[in-house]
């Protein structure tokens, strides 16, 4: 169920932003961390039954090893969405790391069960109960993706305010969630297994992985707001332009965008306002200070 | 093409040569940009905010350079809005990254536009406007860069 949930809106994200993802390259690094969350998901075998996808892989539960791997470049592709600089593109991200922890986990896959029986969803949980090879696996897959999710929890300092607690809150469940699975592989492998720790990887690992997408959708409803507020100033701004008489700086180019026309028509006004001795009404102050604190809202996330 | 098309391709070749000189990039902040002048003309800045301006009338900005020192200190009203007076003192950093005219004369920002300040000569006409084409490239780069934290999402 909360596989399922996660999954909808993962394919919501994917659908949504495919637009933005073609017209700005930038875009295209969530809309990537998105799509390759939305596949590790489709291989929990909820919707697409195990069998068939890890029939298509020789059926010896190497579709495993792919969602884990899957899920950690996500995640990672995650991050990069939230720190890389502005002029990054996907091809110029570092894949070295994600490159290495897969080839990591691949490395202590195939070498740590080499028998690793027919596909079934609890492949690992059941081959860890007995087998201190599959247990070595299963820890080392799970601090790989808690090692990412930590780095995502702190890339969620340069979000937007509104979704900083979102993608927070989410890494934490995503986090916590490896542990509980670290913890009941360890349990059940070297002492009595509990059916507590046991429960407890759904609810964390896929309600953060649900919280993270919430974040999503509110990011993406926060930065159009962000937008409509600059459009909004400049509205208001040109009729008091207007009124007094005010042109903006000729020089800017055709296709300046709304705050580069805002900030050239603000300064405008403010130059009139000296020049022709005639303060600004009280109003006409306070509309310069709103536009002011939108201007200099934070003009990066963070830094990378 | 006309005298007035000349001066305006004139105007906006020397702005882009002096912008580019600093070396500016987005997400930096006002201190930086000016640090970023400092370095790439290898001199030292102030920027003061002057809070006795009852006597400024126009006046929103001023520079004074001493070339034989290499260092200069751009002069703004306190009393104004902080996006303003720094737009007020990128221009006087544009004077400055404009090669030719930083020679040490005195330089002043008029809340007049220059299109409309009958007192200029035709080179001081063109060399406050091409300050105020590098103020405006710079506060587009201060306020006006996409944000990182609204295009990840």
């Amino acid at each position: 169920m909360l596989i399922d949930a996660a999954l909808a809106g993962l394919l919501l994200v994917v659908v949504l932003r495919a637009r933005v993802a073609r017209r700005q390259p930038r875009a295209r690094i969530a809309w990537l961390a998105a799509l390759i969350g939305l596949i590790a998901l489709l291989t929990q075998g909820t919707v697409i039954p195990l069998e068939m996808l890890d029939g298509l892989l020789g059926g010896t539960n190497i579709l495993k090893l792919v969602q884990n791997v899957l899920t950690m470049v996500a995640l990672w592709l995650g991050i990069q969405a939230g720190t890389a600089p502005m002029t990054a593109r996907v091809r110029t991200l570092r894949w070295w790391f994600p490159a290495a922890l897969g080839g990591l986990f691949a490395l202590v896959f195939f070498v740590a069960m080499p028998e690793r029986g027919a596909s079934s969803f609890r492949f690992l949980e059941d081959a860890a109960a007995t087998s201190t090879g599959a247990w070595a696996y299963g820890v080392l897959h799970m601090a790989g993706i808690a090692l990412v999710g930590v780095l995502l929890l702190r890339s969620a300092r340069g979000s937007l305010p509104r979704t900083r607690v979102f993608f927070r809150v989410g890494a934490v469940g995503i986090v916590l969630g490896c542990l509980s699975e670290i913890l009941d592989l360890t349990l059940s492998r070297f002492f009595a297994p509990s059916a507590l720790v046991s429960g407890l990887f759904d609810p964390l690992f896929y309600l953060g992985v649900v919280v993270f997408v919430m974040g999503i959708f509110v990011a993406s409803r926060t930065t159009a707001r962000i937008r409509r507020r600059g459009e909004e100033l400049l509205a208001r701004l040109e009729p008091v332009a207007r009124e007094r008489g005010v042109d903006t700086f000729p020089g800017l180019p055709a296709d300046a965008v709304a705050d580069t026309r805002l900030h050239a028509l603000r300064v405008a006004v403010e130059d009139d306002a000296i020049a022709t001795s005639s303060p600004l009404s009280p109003a006409q102050r306070a509309l310069l200070d709103d536009i002011d604190a939108h201007l200099t809202r934070r003009t990066t996330g963070a830094r990378s | 093409m006309t005298e007035a098309d000349e001066m305006r391709a004139r105007v906006q070749a020397r702005a882009d040569r002096a912008f580019q000189r600093a070396g500016l990039a987005p997400g930096m902040t006002f201190d930086e940009v000016v640090d970023a002048v400092e370095r790439a003309l290898q001199i030292r800045l102030r920027i003061v905010p002057e809070t006795d301006t009852a006597g400024w009338g126009t006046l929103t900005g001023f520079l004074t350079y001493f070339a034989d020192r290499r260092e200069g200190s751009i002069h703004v009203r306190a009393s104004d809005a902080l996006i303003y007076s720094q737009f007020a003192a990128s221009h006087e950093l544009g004077h400055l990254l404009d090669d030719a005219h930083c020679t040490g004369a005195l330089h002043e920002r008029s809340s007049v536009s220059p299109h409309d300040n009958a007192e200029l000569t035709t080179p001081e006409y063109e060399a406050e406007l091409v300050a105020e084409h590098i103020a405006h490239r710079i506060a587009r780069l201060l306020y006006a860069s996409p944000r990182v934290a609204e295009s990840s999402w």
